[in-house]
Order: C-alpha cells, then structure tokens, then sequence
C-alpha cells in the first residue's frame, strides 16, 4: 500500500523545480551532504547554515533576475558556487576533527571512566556494607541480655 | 613505626577487599550496567520526525486580511508571515511554494500526500537547523484583475511580479503555502518527508480569499 502511496507521490510529488546550472545543483548537493556529515560529526553547523543560505539568496538572485547583491546572474552564480565550495570544505575540516575528537572521547569513556566510576562504585559499597555488617555484628556481640521472668501468681 | 603499622593494615585490608568475591561480582555487575547505559546513551533514541508549517498575520498574530475583510481588490494587498518548524532530527533543505488556485482546481492531497498540480507562483528556499522555526514573510498583492471575468491577470508575491495569469475567481481563491524538503537521495525537492517506519508526512496551508 505504502509502495503504492509512494508511486503516485513519485509521479506527482517530485517536480524539477531548480533552473539554476548544473554544476551549482552539483554543489548545492555537495554543500548540504557536508552540513549534514558534519552535523552527525557533533559540529555546530550554524555557520555553515547561515553561508549556505547566503548563497541561496545570490541563487535566488540570479534565478529572479533581480540583483541586490551581485551585479548580474554570472556573477551571482559564480559568488554562490565559491560560498558552497568554501562551505564543503569547511565542514570537511571540521567534521575530521570532531570525528577525531569524537573517538577520543569515546576511548576515554569506555577504557577511563566507565571503569572508574564502576571501581569508585564497587569499592564505596563493599567497605559500607562491611562497615555496617561488623557494626552490627559488635553491637549484637556487646548486647546486654537480661532475662525478665515473670511469674503469674 | 606506628604510620607503618597502619599503611601495612590498610593495605592487607584492601588486597582483602579487592580479592574478595563479593567485590569483583559487584564490580563486574556495575561495569555491565554502565557500559551498557554509555552505549545506549550514545546511541541517540529516535525522535518522531516532522515539520510544522502555519500562516499567521504580518503581526504574527491569526489575523490574515486587512480590516478584517477578505474580499480584495485590485491593488489591495495582504501581508503574511509563513512559519516552517523542523524536527526531523537534523538540518534540513526546504522550499515553500506558493500557488494561487481557483475553485475548480485541485489542491495537495493529505491522504495521498500529493501536492497541487498547479505550477507554483513563487518559491523560496532556506535551510533550516534542527529544532528552529524558519519566518518567511510573505506580500501578495492582486496587480491586475478583470472585473468582467472575474479573474486574476497578475499579482505580485514578495515584489516578484506574475504576469499572465488567469485564475478564475467566481467562488473564491485559495492560496496555498506548501512545503518542500531537499532529498539527498533524489537530489531535489519532494513534497513528503519519512516519518518513521511505514510513514511519511506532508504539509501545507490554505488561505482564502475572495476578489471584486
């Protein structure tokens, strides 16, 4: 049924909607794919999202004919491909280096932390649970018994 | 001597502690437990996917004509404010189009999840962070309308101006906002987003408005 839903979505759903070159599709396509990568990575993309919405703009820009900021639709294209360049390449870099970190991260928990905390866990609740046990086991043994008959005349 | 005596107790007393059974049992439970709930943690639960998208007035408020009235004419315009909410976990790509129809065509069908056929009027792209509301403010105005026919000739949307036209207004107009997101996979925009297994989601809105 879904496949069904789907199919009709597909013929009617998806429409080509984007006029603008080929090559700035290309790297429209690459620039998101790099947000999203770098994003999964642990990077905050805010930066990213701001360049490659300028970028839009200068797109929209060209595909309106109605130029604000760049002079004509070469220029514009070509401004937009050079901001989603800059953005695939520094989502690259960053992504690298958070997936690095990230793995480093991750060693330190699982051989550091994690063994740590269960150690510090282990050791607190064994010595309070001795701790208590012979307490109490001096406190029975310092008992003092007495025993209280009494007779029912 | 005495600092000696006491290093030496301690020492036996947590050789015997940490040789004893009872602690690595527990030591070993409590290292499960952990790494168990580390690893899970990690592992980000799935949230339900969906975005939101609502027209409200240039105020931001529910009020969507000027004076209340929504008959306009030629040269009345109406200024509103289109918000579009990601939770699809991520940053996503997204385009909102805007389509004038008159009564006799068809508009998206949220059973099927079919946007309206109609070729929209404008369009515009942003990307959205996960978690964050996008505003998009939006200007119509009626430019050129034939009183004989009652139908729209041109209008303008956000100083883009749409030559050309011939919506038929007698019973009324809509205009829809529908919304687009980009699909990596498809590398371009679709109407429908996955949301969770076996689903899919869609969204747009609908304003009426009459003209004279």
């Amino acid at each position: 049924m879904l496949f069904v839903v789907n199919l009709v979505a597909s013929s009617n759903g998806y429409q080509d909607f984007t006029d603008h070159s080929a090559f700035l599709s290309a790297s429209t396509d690459q620039a998101l794919r790099s947000i999203k990568n770098a994003e999964a990575s642990g990077v905050d993309t805010v930066s990213l999202i701001e360049k490659f919405n300028v970028a839009m703009t200068l797109v929209a820009q060209a595909e309106y004919e109605e130029y604000s900021s760049c002079p004509s639709y070469d220029e514009c294209v070509f401004q937009a491909n050079t901001i989603l360049l800059s953005i695939v390449d520094q989502a690259s870099s960053s992504s690298n280096q958070a997936s690095a970190r990230n793995e480093q991260l991750n060693t330190m928990i699982f051989t550091v932390y994690v063994p740590a905390i269960s150690f510090v866990i282990s050791i607190i609740t064994v010595v309070t649970y001795r701790t208590w046990k012979s307490r109490k086991l001096k406190r029975f043994q310092t008992l003092n018994i007495q025993e209280n008959r009494h007779y029912d005349e | 001597m005495n600092n000696l005596r006491t290093l030496s107790f301690l020492a036996s007393r947590a050789s015997e502690i940490l040789t004893s059974r009872q602690f690595i049992l527990l030591f070993g439970s409590v290292l499960a437990v952990l790494f168990t709930l580390t690893y899970s943690s990690l592992d980000a639960a799935p949230q339900s996917q969906f975005f939101t998208i609502s027209t409200l007035g240039s105020q931001s408020a529910a009020s969507y004509y000027p004076n209340d009235n929504l008959v306009l004419s030629q040269g009345d315009s109406v200024k509103w404010n289109v918000r579009v909410y990601n939770h699809m976990g991520g940053v996503e790509y997204v385009s909102v189009r805007v389509k004038l129809l008159g009564p006799s065509q068809y508009g998206p069908d949220d059973n099927l999840h079919v946007p309206s056929a109609t070729v929209p009027l404008y369009e515009e792209r942003h990307m959205v962070a996960n978690n964050l509301t996008w505003t998009m403010p939006l200007d119509l105005a009626i430019t050129g309308f034939d009183q004989a026919s009652n139908t729209i000739t041109s209008a303008s949307i956000n100083g883009k101006k749409v030559e050309n036209l011939n919506i038929s207004s007698n019973g009324g107009i809509r205009i829809i906002v529908e919304l687009w997101r980009y699909d990596i996979e498809f590398q371009n925009f679709v109407f429908t987003w996955p949301a969770g297994a076996d689903k899919i989601g869609s969204a747009w809105n609908q304003i009426w408005i009459e003209t004279k």
